[in-house]
């Protein structure tokens, strides 16, 4: 067990967790109790309320996979950079990822009731994505999708992750068992200003005016 | 002799491309149109900037020679060459005002990527780029696959006589009609319908997709002019893959095949003329050509661990390798796979399918098949002399809009010009490998760029050193323009900079053009 809480990293975007089922709180109840452990009462108090809404997560009304196999109980909280450069370690692993949905929802070709989402998030500078595979229902959860002036809904999506996906054709994707929305979208549209195109129109009619004198001095030449 | 650039070529060859610059400008004019249609202010103003400052340049440029005379061979292959790199450097500056650009050299390497119609991208935050910018990346390659001289031929922005010069220059010499700008119209005409049969097509099947009408559309213009184009850009960060769509691939797969067989062959099939489109050296080189690759390819999947049942092989290994002898540079599977997950006998194969490419006076980078078939040619008319008796006479023919024989000439062009790819790679991938990077993907990329393929494998990145970047550059131009343009203006760049004296002495030793 310890051996594998290495491997826990912190996500980059803290998800707000009442009514999920997102995992941390798995991960956030075994802490807390190690810490516990360690520095003991006050910290106990903190546990406990943690520990609290536990009760309410079953009554989300997220997909859980009753099909989970045991041997990928352990959720690797990850980024989608890793995803990007995963190697056969992470093939068929349960994942959790969070990102932005950007572009368009795709519909899955033959089999209707799902679509494709693609999740992407910023790292150093680096965009990276991935293709999630997810429930219409789920996808409804969007309200924005991401792209010029537009920032999409963040989502936080546990799944399995295929390096090569043996029912699509070897793509590299996530199948996903719970979505939550983390943020909301947003929209920023460009605000018109004069001012701004200026300089361009400067430019334009010197560049005109240059032209002009071209014209003027070929026609002296003949 | 080698002779220098006097002032007045330099006059001339400046007022040629400042021509090119202005329409490069006017060209500008769309992606600014896009932006106020969709609203995007801020490339609205970034696209005015750009036409600025390009009919700046332009007519300045013009002014350095008020009424040129008719353009030199060796002046045309100057504006011919210059005209890549000069261009790029313009449609880099709306690109780098973007700000999905980190430095401008990436934005450069965009705009070279573009025009030589290469496809690799070094766009940050591709999905969230506005609908103007991509418009340009897409118009880049169109401008670029069609030629940019032959573009302008076609409009007649250089006046009637000296097409003909300009146009032998440009890399793709296939005379479909005696007249050049009648030449230069058809291949435009040409393209142009293909491009918009394919976007009807690609618009019905992405709206199905559940892509909305509009952006359906957007998109199908862009993949319809990379894939004709074998450009290979696309408008989103996870290439064709995103569309997760085989109706969708399976036509892009069709426009690439279209992309790669020469326009003159094109227009036999449009006079009807089948038996000789199947006689075309081109065209048989191609068929072998493409069963061997696809035999290779299926067989080295087939042994490995992931990719080895057959719909994903048919699905991802054809398509990624009519994608990489296209030149195009597509990709249905990710970067990762292909460098990690895919067998290195499969990567090796893609590597060689971009290094051959396609068909001579078609849009496809590479050794191109008509060289390949030459070449094969003169091995076989090599064996027949050697078992043939003394006195018989040994003639080997190929078909190219009739029956031509396999002469020294060339097979003497095909071989330089082999050599001088194949060089090019190999320096290429030492370049790579000196910068840290592994071996294959070294090699991989390399050919990527020379060939003007643009699939990468991981080299490729917006955090790539700048020297390689620079060199890949430099390999992207030196591909499209098939290097002989390319060599003869640098060796007239550096006989004009180097003092006369030192000149005189090597003349005096007898060097002779
Ligand atoms: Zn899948």
């Amino acid at each position: 067990m310890s051996a594998l809480t290495g491997g826990w990293k912190r996500s980059a975007a803290a998800p707000k967790c009442d009514g999920c089922v997102c995992g941390n709180h798995a991960r956030g109840r075994w802490l807390v109790r190690s810490l516990a452990a360690a520095v003991a009462g006050a910290m106990l108090a903190i546990a406990c309320l943690v520990a609290l809404p536990s009760s309410a997560w079953a009554a989300d009304d997220n997909l859980v996979n009753p099909q989970q196999r045991p041997d990928s109980s352990f959720i690797y909280d990850t980024e989608i950079s890793a995803l990007n450069s995963a190697d056969t370690y992470y093939d068929g692993q349960t994942v959790q990822v969070v990102g932005e949905a950007v572009g368009d929802i795709i519909n899955v070709e033959i089999d209707g009731s799902y679509r494709w989402v693609n999740l992407s998030s910023e790292e150093q500078g680096v965009v990276y994505s991935v293709a999630v595979h997810m429930t219409d229902n789920a996808a409804d959860r969007i309200d924005t999708l991401g792209g010029y002036s537009t920032v999409g809904t963040t989502l936080q999506v546990r799944g399995t992750f295929h390096l090569v996906c043996p029912d699509h054709d070897g793509v590299t994707d996530i199948h996903a068992d719970v979505v939550s929305v983390v943020d909301p979208g947003t929209q920023h549209p460009d605000e018109f200003s004069w001012e701004g195109f200026i300089p361009g129109a400067i430019a334009v009619a010197i560049g005109f005016v240059l032209m002009f004198v071209f014209y003027r001095l070929r026609e002296r030449q003949r | 002799m080698w002779q220098r650039f006097t002032l007045d070529d330099v006059r001339t060859i400046g007022h040629y491309l400042g021509v090119l610059i202005l329409f490069l400008a006017a060209s500008m004019a769309v992606p600014f149109v896009v932006a106020l249609a969709f609203q995007e202010w801020k490339p609205a103003t970034h696209y005015l900037l750009a036409i600025g400052i390009s009919l700046i340049l332009g007519s300045g440029l013009r002014l350095l020679r008020v009424a040129p005379a008719r353009l030199s061979r060796r002046q045309a292959l100057a504006v011919t060459g210059f005209a890549w790199i000069v261009l790029a450097f313009i449609a880099a500056i709306p690109l780098y005002m973007s700000g999905h650009f980190n430095r401008f050299v990436d934005a450069l390497f965009e705009g070279v990527s573009g025009l030589t119609t290469t496809g690799a991208s070094l766009v940050v935050d591709l999905d969230h780029m506005s609908m103007a910018d991509n418009t340009w990346r897409f118009m880049m390659i169109l401008l670029g696959g069609l030629g940019l001289i032959v573009v302008a031929l076609a409009l007649g922005l250089f006046g009637k006589r000296s097409g003909a010069s300009l146009y032998s220059s440009e890399g793709r010499s296939d005379h479909l009609v005696p007249n050049v700008v009648q030449t230069t119209q058809f291949i435009a005409k040409f393209a142009l319908l293909f491009i918009l049969a394919a976007t009807v097509i690609l618009t019905v099947v992405l709206t199905f997709a559940g892509i909305e009408p509009v952006r359906a559309a957007f998109h199908s213009v862009c993949l319809s002019i990379s894939a004709f184009m074998t450009g290979g850009f696309t408008p989103m960060a996870q290439s064709v893959l995103y569309y997760h769509s085989f109706p969708l691939e399976f036509i892009l797969m069709l426009l690439m095949l279209a992309g790669s067989i020469s326009f003159t062959l094109h227009a036999e099939l449009r006079k009807g003329r089948i038996g000789a489109f199947f006689r075309d050296i081109e065209v048989r080189t191609l068929v072998i050509w493409l069963a061997v690759a696809t035999c290779v390819m299926a067989a080295s999947l087939s042994v490995s661990l992931s990719f080895n049942d057959l719909p994903t092989m048919l699905r991802r290994g054809v398509f990624m390798v009519i994608s990489s002898f296209s030149t195009t540079g597509f990709q249905n599977i990710t970067t990762n796979q292909l460098a990690g997950v895919f067998s290195s006998g499969a990567f090796i194969a893609l590597a060689v399918c971009m290094a051959v490419g396609g068909s001579a006076g078609s849009t496809t980078g590479g050794l191109k098949l008509l060289r390949m078939g030459i070449m094969a040619k003169s091995i076989v008319s090599t064996i027949k002399e050697a078992v043939a008796p003394d006195s018989a006479r040994v003639a080997v023919t190929y078909y190219r809009l009739g029956r031509r024989r396999v002469t020294p000439d060339i097979v003497k062009e095909a071989m330089t010009v082999f050599v001088l790819y194949v060089s090019t790679y190999t320096i290429g991938a030492l370049v790579g490998i000196a910068h840290g990077y592994d071996a294959m993907q070294a090699i991989f990329e390399s050919v990527a760029m020379a060939s003007n393929g643009g699939i990468v494998s991981g080299l490729v990145a917006p955090d790539m050193p700048i020297t390689l970047e620079l060199f890949y550059i430099f390999e992207m131009w030196a591909g499209r323009l098939e290097f002989v343009t390319l060599l003869a203006i640098l060796v007239e760049v550096v006989v004009s900079i180097v003092p006369r004296r030192l000149r005189h002495r090597t003349q005096a030793q007898g060097v002779r053009r």
